[in-house]
């Protein structure tokens, strides 16, 4: 309680600074009116009292300053002091503060702007709830090479009815697209089908309405809830949409409820829509299942009895033999692309501070070092050590505060290039889904972790002179005038283990920047396959689900492609145009499957292949080269035999040498027709650049029409300028049909290569900084030491020595400690990079190459920085130098 | 003023306390009640009351309000917080015992030795 209302008075005090002064002077003018007063009521003349009342009451200014320092002002007028003083010894020393806190700035700054990037993509939880338990339940198959396949409609079924114990809860979705009529112009929207235990699985809010309930799987109505955003643009947010309906696939649906806006960081969706019963019996694969873990169970164990789970469902349907689940945190699946690359960027910012730090510590050593004669007069005049740490502490912590504030500009600057140049979205690998990151602001918490952090690298680096000062003899410093004899130069084991950690830090950052470059020169050279420049995809969906819609019929369906494929090619600056069910890394949804070959019964092997139904032209348009017989002509029909194109790993792997024209492919699902093989084309990366491509079978789409294709256009004229006319093109067929997901090939390219891009670029910035940062360290030692040596430097000048022999020793002797640095940086290297290893393409973790090169890179840099101040030290006069102080 | 006797060390803050132990009174108020209870006989430099005050406002012995003087002004008035209270109960006995030692001291005889 004492200190509570100690707490409180010192507080009060601080807070009404100024008003406290004002009361302070109110109260004691008061005592002395009410003297006067009393003294004027004894007889004595008012101005003869007030008079008297003053001389009693003492020295005013005096009384008052000391009342003043009684309420607790002190250590604020003192820390006042410290403060200019400060101010004074960093403006006499501007290179030395200039120096500090850029470097400060630097090191600090790169690492607020990663920590911002690490909270806002790694860290933060997604808004739903228990979010930390939500895990991705995939079937797996690794016989036929299906790494993660999204489970279908029946396995959810099977699995909900075996009621997992590992799970509390499992939810099942569907991501489409649907077509809106009748508000306005035909629109295609993003949506999403789910399982009617939505909002409770993601404790969902409903802005307005409300969600689904558990028993409208079985009622079969049509509800739809909207996403927060289409309600805002499209009902401009009015609250009594539900109950309203819409025009859905030209099905009404009556609108129920709208999404919380912060449900777009999990599926940025314009309408939800519930599966029945019936839809979940028919869905096919690659749907989404999440699983909601019960508290403490972890994802091995579920993992243990889903894997169970399959195995009992395989008993009842034996397609699902063979198949496996892999479960993976929904957290970690939707970052799982750039995770390695931030992580390793975060680990390359703190070796950056931490080379920041050693060099202002280095700095203020030195910058200490020169003021020992100061310290020791200031000593000598009764100054006391707390006093004499205090003064560096503050004047450090000055540095660092203004350092750091800098080093906010910095990052913020950082954050926002990110936010205009950074990725928007990123791949999750095999999934059929981008992750829209989210938008990462430098927020309050930010700036005080780095404001924090500044003045807790100020007040540890204050320390560091003081006490070093300490150590040695201040008689001794009082009576040379600081200057530092030979074999007794304080600070130098501290100087040079800085030294040893500049020179090992810069080396693993040179290391690491060098094998990214590498590696990401690699990977931008790799041939995808295909051309992919001046290329644009766009999707079409068909709206086969509507009640009536003419394309329910697979030859309309075909026929409809065909037309727009026609009026597309026929504009003025398309120089061609083809159809794909997949367009190549764009992470569409996996499609594979086994086959066998007709002509080669028997094999014990089960091959399987990437399926992708394609139009005539397709090829040529994506410049895939045709490598033997023919490509798809428009003729290839359902009237015609049936026939497929193979890429050139599927030939190499299951017909080595022989011509696979001619020979006859069967699929087990359908119809089990065999295929001739028409034709062999180059391989193409489906999924990433640095994965080998994928065996791959062509099917002729005409032999197969279905609902969803995408569009691949080559253009001669800008992609924009050419937007209206196919889009006026597509609409000449049929006036509602939406296009959509209309992108550029070099766009999905640069998604595919964001991370190494990312990690590239920013870790060359980082490894330059440190290289500057070393090199402007061992410059400053070595500048610091040779000062130094002066004397002796004469000395050996006078007795003959060449100025050439000297240079050569002192840099040798600096050199030396560099490559002691050096050595332990390639030790750290060695085990540091493996773990980038995620992250390189074509490039080991400890290509030996690229270790030498870096090596030779800091060697150099260093033996520059030492070879500058040993050249300014023998160009001194003799005579000079020898009296030097 | 002759006759008035030296303030010993510390002892400024116990009268205070004394002082305003017998109800919440404002610096001047003090100043008068001190003068009051010691008889006249200890005077306190007029100024020096007021550092002391708030050194025992700082350590939680002393609270404060701002009411209105019998002049009918505005005036901070100084009253006991429990720790306060305490502290003088403490200071009193120890002041007592000191001075009883002091007096039996300077009292004593030689042949009482």
């Amino acid at each position: 309680m004492k200190i509570l209302n100690a707490l409180q008075a010192r507080w009060s005090a601080f807070v009404h600074r100024s008003a406290v002064r004002h009361e302070l002077e109110e109260e004691l003018l008061e005592h002395i009116q009410l003297r006067a007063n009393d003294l004027e009521s004894r007889g004595i003349s008012r101005p003869e009292a007030e008079r008297q009342a003053r001389v009693e009451f003492g020295g005013f200014e005096h009384y008052r300053e000391e009342s003043h320092r009684a309420q607790g002002w002190s250590w604020a007028v003192t820390l006042l002091r410290d403060l200019k003083f400060g101010f004074r010894v960093l403006k006499k020393a501007p290179v030395f503060t200039a120096a500090a806190i850029l470097t400060l700035a630097l090191g600090i700054g790169t690492n607020t702007a990663l920590f911002t990037l690490v909270r806002g993509i790694l860290l933060r939880p997604l808004p739903v709830r228990a979010a930390s338990r939500l895990v991705v339940i995939w079937d797996s198959n690794a016989a036929i090479g299906l790494s993660r396949v999204g489970p279908s409609g029946q396995d959810y079924l099977d699995w909900r009815e075996q009621k997992i114990q590992a799970f509390e809860d499992l939810f099942l979705f569907e991501h489409g697209t649907g077509t809106v009529t009748g508000n306005g112009d035909p629109e295609q929207v993003a949506g999403l089908r789910v399982t009617t235990n939505f909002g409770d699985f993601f404790g969902i809010v409903p802005v307005e309405g409300r969600t689904f309930l558990l028993q409208e799987e079985n009622a079969r109505r049509a509800l739809v809830v909207l996403g927060y955003h289409y309600w805002m643009r499209k009902y401009q947010g009015d609250p009594a949409v539900c109950g309203k309906s819409m025009t859905l696939n030209g099905e009404n649906y009556t609108i129920i409820g709208v999404l919380p806006a912060s449900f777009d960081e999990l599926f940025p969706v314009d309408v939800v829509v519930p599966f029945d019963v019936g839809w979940l019996q028919r869905a096919g694969s690659d749907l989404g299942v999440f699983g909601r873990l019960r508290p403490n169970v972890t994802v091995r164990q579920a993992a243990a009895q889903m894997n169970a789970a399959m195995a009992r469902t395989a008993l009842q349907r034996p397609d699902r033999k063979g198949f496996g689940t892999v479960l993976l945190p929904l957290g970690s699946v939707r970052m799982e692309y750039i995770r390695p690359a931030l992580i390793v960027l975060q680990c390359a910012v703190g070796f950056v501070l931490i080379l920041a730090c050693a060099n202002v510590a280095n700095l203020l050593l030195s910058h200490g070092m020169s003021r020992c004669q100061e310290i020791a007069v200031r000593i000598s005049l009764g100054a006391t050590r707390k006093q004499i740490v205090r003064q560096f502490m503050v004047e450090s912590s000055l540095l660092t505060i203004v350092g750091g504030s800098l080093g906010l500009l910095l990052s913020l600057g950082s954050v926002h290039l990110w936010g205009r140049y950074g990725p928007t979205q990123i791949p999750v690998p095999n999934s059929a889904y981008e992750v829209k990151l989210p938008e990462v602001h430098l927020g309050a918490s930010e700036i005080v972790f780095t404001l924090v952090i500044s003045l807790a690298i100020g007040m540890l680096f204050g320390l560091i002179p003081p006490l070093r000062l300490f150590a040695g003899n201040m008689q001794a410093a009082l009576k040379n005038g600081g200057r530092g004899t030979i074999g007794q130069v304080r600070g130098k084991r501290t100087r040079t283990l800085l030294i040893v950690v500049e020179g090992a830090l810069a080396l693993v950052l040179v290391v690491g920047a060098s094998l990214m470059i590498k590696s990401f020169s690699r990977l931008l050279s790799v041939d995808p396959g295909f051309d992919p420049n001046r290329l644009l995809t766009l999707r079409i969906k068909l709206s086969e689900d509507a009640a009536g819609s003419p394309y329910q019929n697979s030859g309309r369906r075909g026929a409809a492609f065909h037309d727009f494929l026609e009026h597309v090619r026929g504009i003025p600056g398309v120089q061609a145009a083809g159809l794909t069910q997949i367009v190549p890394l764009s992470q569409d949804d996996m499609d594979r499957g086994p086959f066998s070959i007709q002509e080669k019964p028997g094999s014990d092997v089960a091959p399987s292949a990437d399926y992708r139904d394609i139009s005539a032209g397709y090829f040529e348009t994506m410049k895939i080269p045709l490598m033997q017989g023919r490509s798809f002509a428009e003729s290839d029909d359902t009237n015609h035999p049936r026939v497929v194109v193979i890429d050139e790993t599927l030939a190499r792997e299951y017909f080595g040498s022989e011509s696979p024209i001619g020979k006859h492919l069967v699929l087990p699902d359908g119809s089990g027709v065999p295929r001739q093989v028409i034709g062999v084309v180059g391989a193409v990366r489906d999924t990433s650049l640095s994965g080998a491509p994928e065996a791959t079978i062509y099917f002729p789409f005409m032999q197969g029409p279905d609902q969803t294709m995408s569009m691949v256009v080559r253009t001669a004229v800008p992609q924009n300028a050419i937007l209206p006319a196919i889009r006026s093109a597509i609409w000449s067929v049929d006036r509602n049909q939406p296009i959509f997901e209309v992108r550029s090939m070099p766009e999905i390219v640069g998604n595919v290569t964001s991370a190494p891009r990312i990690a590239f670029t920013l870790l060359d910035i980082l490894a330059l900084v440190a290289l500057v940062l070393a090199a402007i360290g061992i410059y400053g030692v070595t500048s610091y030491n040779v000062g130094q040596r002066t004397q002796e430097v004469g000395v050996r000048l006078t007795f003959g020595a060449t100025p050439n022999a000297i240079v050569y020793m002192l840099v040798r002797q600096a050199t030396n400690i560099t490559l002691f640095g050096i050595g332990v940086g390639l030790l750290f290297a060695w085990l540091m990079t493996r773990f980038m290893s995620g992250l390189l393409y074509g490039v080991s973790s400890t290509d030996p190459l690229t270790f030498l090169t870096a090596t030779l890179l800091v060697i150099t840099v260093s033996t520059v920085a030492c070879y500058f101040p040993a050249r300014r030290a023998v160009r001194v006069d003799p005579l000079v130098a020898l009296r030097s102080d | 003023m002759a006759d008035q006797a030296q303030l010993l060390p510390g002892t400024l803050d116990l009268l205070i306390l004394r002082a305003v132990s017998l109800g919440p009174l404002h610096g001047y108020g003090i100043l008068l009640r001190i003068a009051q209870i010691s008889g006249q006989a200890l005077m306190v430099e007029q100024g020096a009351l007021y550092p002391g005050l708030f050194r025992l406002v700082r350590q939680g012995l002393l609270k404060t309000k701002w009411g209105v003087s019998d002049a009918n002004r505005r005036a901070k008035f100084y009253e006991l917080t429990s720790a306060g209270r305490k502290r003088l109960q403490d200071e009193t006995e120890s002041w007592n015992r000191l001075a009883e030692a002091i007096a039996n001291a300077l009292s004593a005889q030689p042949g009482e030795l």
